[in-house]
């Protein structure tokens, strides 16, 4: 084909993708379709899309980069060779400019382009692992902050989306994921199965945390002919209502860590692992504080709490991580396997301590709370002397239902196999303990793994300490949990605690954005020299905050960044110096008071050239000094000087004033 | 059983097994005890919360996070249990009896009487800690606002204490407002620096006093300490959270030891308002405070709280060495920054005539204690400074630079607050020039500058040559070492050069590695190395910013290298081809000087 060929073919391309400003999962079908017929041209178009992905505002990349996604893993090569060139500038310049959400979506596909092609035969990852690793590697930073983001999306993302056709694209000859079908029993793990209205052979998978009644985007696979094709010109008669989601997104890391994960995503899985023990353990224990005497539940928390022990002081490799997984899912999926689970008929409290917190709620989706509800209740019929009456500060508060008894894999046997297998060495504790042991330990069980129900807001603690040395010997264990457990979870990069309310959520998201963005620029600022700064003076001093210590660097950014109050650091450098007039008039200027030029710097801080000790004043650029040295000895001279007092009038006083300003020393 | 998930989880026997090196230790501790440890020097470890919760001094630590610490004397403290692995050499015991409860309790008496405060929208409590040295005083106020800071509260930190510096060099007193996490790496954090910062740095507000002891010059002490009250004050009424919170108050061990000592206490408890005195330790001092404050009333005519706290056993005495290797470290990391990051100050020249540079008075205690107390008259005929040129007694001195102008009066650079400090790197009597090293880049001759004798010169190797063939080896291998200290500059280049016929190799490498440890490898972007012949010239035609170390005697070969030193020719590409071409990436910004400082160390193996 000639290149004048491809240049129109691109030309259209990029056409279409301007238009393509939401995540339509039509129009991304679309151009995948597009891509497909038209591999001849398929440098011009991989470049236009990235180019496209460049230029297009934060808003429309992330349907940009679906269409990049479905691209590569429907029509695969040549668009993998000529996408993955650049990919990480693509990539890591769109990450930089969209919001937290957005990158949450780019996590969960970067982390679909580290495996194969869902359903293919090949099991190359999607991008080769050279491609995919140093993105990883930037992100890896980037981690922590994006898991907290998550939690905000979550939530946001369900509001957005209530529209949508049902369904439109059933015929089309696979539904998104069954190619995606996740092995048997992994499928616990998907969420939505009390409200799902496919079939889960169909739906296996819910991407993200959306509803599903909104049908999420998936293409036919490489391997089947489409059943009907999409021109390209007709598109528009299709409502670009619907939204692509790429496959095996947040579920996926979970599901199966491939053996070539990357470290971050392997270790985000343990803790997500962790996280969902601790949860489980959290269900047990409240089953277990309602059946004190039922051997059977004491023995799965039993296993339960030594696995988590094993999982919290062992590093495992990933292979044995994914078998306990593998485990954990039986538990739980075959509580969910039940039909119909009633949904918890409270907003469960979020378990807000743990450090992925909604690890288990992210992975189960919007249903996920009636899923876990629905464990709770998987677990409970083999009691049948239990009261209906549940604990007052249980976390889970499931009406007592009966359903069918279905085989429940025994956590016991969980960690038998898993003793069994080797995976992990056997705790000298796992001998039976004394039944009434448990319970003390249960009860003793509090920080920090384990969301604490009954969250007291700190005004409300009984502080009855007094300063007077008989009050200050008495041990109050209750008192010391407001400085754990009642506040949120710790940051996992510094230990510092947020409290778990909204605001104390709001505090840690933009902690975590502060931590990743020192990270970033501690490199940078490593490269060109750092020096320490002047410190303050008395009067900048009193009037600077301490902005919740890190919390506000949004200004800092731009000046020193070090992450203290932007109020100070706003104000100080500014006085410092003045970045060098683009008026030529001015530029050219000098100092009135001391008649010199003023010297210009490179200054990094700035990013500018800048006037060192130069400020304007009415127009006029002095120099700092200069001008509070000339200024305090005017004062000095305007008050004393008795003359001054005949004149009666303030104009006379600031023409007098300004004259000593302005006037050559 | 065991709890999971508190540490003391499971058995050791079940995690012996993947221990990596037989340097890293895992410790358990139970729940309310403490892991003392102690760091020399120039030693580093690294310590992991493996599981549970863990503190130190109130600040909690981060889980499966490498936390190095240097230089120190430490202990982490654990409410729930916890496991910790530690990796390095330290001296280290477990404690399980600590004042930990009366500590945290004391807290939540403060706790409460802040939330009075909010409610009536008055002044949180401005507590006071007193005890003698290594009583724990500085430990406890870290940790009363560790714990507030916790809270969501910003205590308004005080330092009088001029021997031990917070977030500043020895000699100055602090106000410092803290509302985030305090560094439990590095004593309290860091100030504020043109880079980020990987934990939140703290913003002080600092005066200098530049005396060892309050009792030096008390004349001098509690004017200064008055300023810092009303600056406190000012902020504390301007700014809401702080004043809910209200103030903690370090003090020096010396004013708990004696009447004039009371004295000052006095001074403080009336200047700062304080209402809450925590007595660290000392019956006798116990006696003394409520003697004196039982009847006592606040200027809002509060009564105040006295409360003795115990010690705690972990207290441990620092002895003269470690308090100087304390301030020395945090000089160098005023200018050179932490391992974590490194900071290039810059060097200028400031001419005798431009510098004005006020020297304390220290005499005034010996004078004053021939009169009777609160004596005021030859204060006046002294005079709080004495204006001096330049001089060479000032090498290697720390002079702080205020944050007033060069015409006011005394009283009023007295009263200015610190904008920096600069450490006088050379003094040229001839040239009548001074080479000084300030953390960056501004004019500083517009401000006066005011010389203490505290903190001692401790950067101070001398400039003399070691000229001691007989000296045992280890001992002129420190002698060079500091020598190297004084003058080695962040992103130099270190040149060792041995001397034809002076020692053999080893020496060079020896120094070469010891510098290093010296000079924290921060400070030193290159070391080259040249042996035996000084026409090596690829190493001779760079011209760091001043250094140039040569080992052994040269003879006449010295002379060339200082010519060398004195053109200004080289272009950049010149010294890229000099260095290797390939190494310019490598210093990204050098500057070069006009002439190179050489030092010519005898060997000690001698010739």
């Amino acid at each position: 084909m000639t290149t004048e060929f491809s240049d129109d073919v691109a030309e259209d391309y990029k056409r279409a993708l301007e238009d393509l400003t939401m995540n339509s999962r039509y129009e991304i079908s679309n151009l995948t379709v597009i891509a497909r017929e038209n591999t001849e041209h398929a440098l011009a178009i991989s470049e236009a899309l990235k180019s496209h992905i460049k230029q297009t505002s934060p808003q429309k990349k992330l349907p940009a980069f679906y269409v990049l996604d479905s691209v590569i893993k429907n029509v695969g090569t040549p668009y993998t060779i000529f996408l993955s060139r650049g990919l990480y500038s693509t990539f890591m310049e769109a990450y930089a400019l969209v919001d937290n959400s957005v990158r949450r979506k780019m996590d969960e596909m970067l982390k679909t382009w580290k495996e194969p092609v869902p359903g293919a035969l090949d099991t190359r990852p999607v991008f080769p692992r050279d491609v995919t690793g140093p993105i990883e590697n930037a992100l890896i930073k980037a981690r922590t902050s994006a898991i907290q983001a998550q939690q905000e999306h979550t939530r946001s993302q369900q509001q957005i989306l209530g529209r949508g056709r049902p369904a439109p694209y059933r015929e089309t000859p696979t539904p998104p994921n069954a190619y995606r079908q996740p092995p048997p029993v992994q499928q616990g793990y998907n969420s939505n199965y009390t409200q799902q209205q496919y079939p889960p052979a169909m739906n296996g998978q819910q991407y993200g945390q959306q509803p599903h009644v909104q049908q999420p985007y998936g293409l036919p696979p490489v391997s089947r002919p489409f059943s009907c094709r999409f021109d390209y010109t007709n598109r528009d008669q299709r409502p670009p209502t619907q939204n692509y989601i790429p496959r095996n997104a947040s579920a996926g890391s979970w599901q199966q860590p491939p053996p070539h994960q990357g470290y971050s995503a392997h270790d985000n899985s343990i803790d997500e692992l962790n996280s969902d023990i601790a949860n489980l353990i959290t269900v047990f224990k409240t089953d277990f504080a309602l059946n004190p005497l039922d051997g059977s539940i004491q023995k799965r928390l039993k296993a339960l709490l030594d696995l988590q022990s094993i999982m919290q002081s062992q590093r495992l490799p990933p292979q044995q991580i994914s078998e306990i997984k593998t485990q954990v899912a039986k538990l739980s999926e075959a509580s969910k396997a039940t039909p119909k689970a009633p949904k918890s008929p409270t907003p469960v409290p979020v378990p807000a301590q743990l450090p992925q917190q909604n690890s288990l709620s992210s992975l189960l989706g919007p249903g996920g709370q009636g899923t876990l509800a629905a464990l709770l209740a998987k677990q409970t019929p083999p009691i049948q002397t239990r009261s209906p009456q549940p604990a007052p500060n249980q976390p889970f508060n499931p009406p007592p239902v009966s359903v069918v008894p279905t085989p429940v894999p025994d956590t016991g046997s969980l960690l038998g196999k898993l003793l069994a297998a080797g995976i992990i060495s056997a705790p000298a504790t796992s001998t039976p303990t004394p039944n009434n042991a448990l319970p003390a330990n249960v009860s003793g069980y509090r920080p920090p793994f384990v969301p604490n129900p009954s969250r007291t807001p700190l005004g409300e603690i009984p502080n009855d300490v007094v300063l007077k040395t008989s009050s200050l010997k008495i041990p109050r264990p209750h008192l010391i949990s407001s400085l754990y457990e009642k506040l949120g979870a710790p940051c996992t990069q510094c230990g510092r605690r947020f409290q778990s309310n909204e605001e104390g959520k709001k505090k840690k998201t933009a902690h975590m954005d502060w931590h990743f963005r020192v990270h970033q620029r501690m490199t940078e600022a490593e490269k060109r020299g750092q020096h320490r700064s002047w410190y303050v003076d008395e009067l900048d001093w009193i009037k600077s905050r301490e902005v919740e210590g890190d919390q506000n660097t949004n200004n800092g950014d731009n000046t020193n960044g070090s992450g203290v109050a932007s109020s100070r650091i706003a104000s100080k450098p500014k006085l410092q110096y003045l970045p060098v007039p683009d008026d030529p008039a001015l530029a050219s200027s000098t100092c009135p008071i001391c008649t010199e030029k003023f010297e210009m710097k490179w200054l990094d801080e700035a990013q500018e050239f800048v006037w060192m000790d130069a400020k304007k004043i009415d127009q006029r650029i002095y120099h700092i000094s200069c001008y509070e040295d000339v200024n305090k000895a005017g004062i000095k001279k305007a008050t004393p000087e008795p003359v001054l007092g005949k004149r009666k009038h303030e104009d006379d006083n600031i023409a007098v004033r300004s004259k000593i300003k302005t006037e050559p020393y | 059983m065991n709890i999971p998930g508190l540490g003391q989880a499971a058995p050791a026997a079940t995690f012996s097994a993947p221990t990596i090196q037989a340097a890293i230790a895992v410790h358990d501790l139970q729940a309310n005890s403490e892991w003392r440890f102690e760091v020399a020097y120039g030693q580093s470890i690294e310590v992991k919360i493996l599981s549970g919760t863990a503190e130190i001094f109130g600040t909690e630590l981060a889980v499966n996070h490498t936390y190095t610490f240097r230089g120190t004397k430490s202990s982490i403290f654990t409410w729930h249990g916890c496991r910790i692995e530690v990796n390095g050499p330290c001296e280290e015991y477990m404690a399980e009896e600590t004042p930990m409860i009366t500590y945290v309790n004391t807290h939540f008496a403060l706790e409460k009487l802040r939330d009075d405060a909010i409610q009536n929208g008055g002044e949180g409590p401005r507590v006071l800690v007193v005890g003698p040295n290594n009583a724990g005083k500085t430990s406890l106020v870290k940790l009363l606002t560790a714990y507030a800071t916790r809270m969501g509260r910003q205590p308004m930190v005080i330092n009088t204490d001029s021997r031990e510096a917070l977030l500043s060099i020895p000699g100055t007193l602090t106000a410092t407002p803290f509302a985030s996490i305090i560094d439990v790496e590095h004593g309290w954090g860091s100030s504020p620096t043109s880079g980020p910062s990987p934990v939140p740095v703290k913003l002080p507000l600092c005066y200098y006093y530049g005396l060892a002891s309050p009792e030096d010059n008390t004349k001098l002490y509690k004017p200064i300490l008055t300023r810092l009250a009303l600056a406190a004050a000012s902020r504390l009424a301007d700014d809401p959270a702080i004043k809910g919170t209200g103030m903690i108050i370090d003090t020096p061990g010396v004013i708990s030891q004696g009447k004039g000592g009371y004295d000052l206490i006095s001074h403080i408890v009336s200047e700062f308002a304080v209402n809450a005195i925590l007595v660290l330790g000392s019956e006798r001092l116990h006696s003394e405070m409520q003697r004196r404050f039982s009847a006592y009333k606040t200027r809002s005519g509060e009564t105040i709280t006295l409360v003795k706290l115990d010690k705690s056993g972990g207290c441990v005495d620092r002895d003269d060495t470690f308090m100087q290797q304390m301030q020395e470290a945090a000089i160098r990391e005023y200018f050179f920054g932490d391992p974590k990051r490194t900071l290039s100050p810059h060097t200028q020249q400031v001419s005798f005539d431009d510098a004005t540079i006020y020297k304390i008075h220290e005499a005034n205690a010996m004078l004053s204690s021939f009169l009777p107390g609160g004596e005021e008259e030859d204060s006046q005929q002294i005079g709080l400074y004495e204006k001096v040129e330049p001089s060479s007694m000032m090498l290697h001195c720390l002079l702080a630079v205020m944050y007033a102008s060069t015409r006011d009066s005394q009283e009023t650079v007295r009263d200015a607050s610190v904008m920096g400090f600069v450490y006088v790197a050379e003094v040229d009597e001839k040239k009548r020039r001074l080479k000084i090293l300030a953390p960056l880049n501004t004019r500083i001759t517009d401000r006066p500058m005011i010389w203490g004798s505290w903190p001692e010169t401790t950067l101070n190797p001398g400039s003399a040559p070691y000229d001691h063939p007989s000296q045992p080896r280890h001992k002129w291998h420190r002698t060079a070492t500091a020598s190297l200290r004084s003058i080695v500059i962040p992103r130099s280049i270190l040149i060792l050069m041995n001397g034809r016929g002076h020692g053999s190799r080893s020496s060079v490498g020896t120094l070469l590695s010891r510098s290093h440890i010296a000079c924290g490898n921060s400070c030193l972007s290159a070391v080259g190395r040249s042996d035996d012949n000084v026409g090596d010239s690829a190493l001779l035609g760079v011209l760091w910013e001043r250094v140039i170390i040569v080992l052994g005697e040269f003879g006449d070969d010295v002379p060339r290298m200082e010519q060398t030193g004195n053109e200004t020719q080289h272009t950049e590409a010149d010294i890229d081809e000099r260095v290797g071409g390939a190494d310019a990436a490598f210093y990204p910004d050098y500057e070069y000087v006009s002439a190179c400082s050489v030092r010519v160390l005898t060997s000690s193996s001698g010739g």
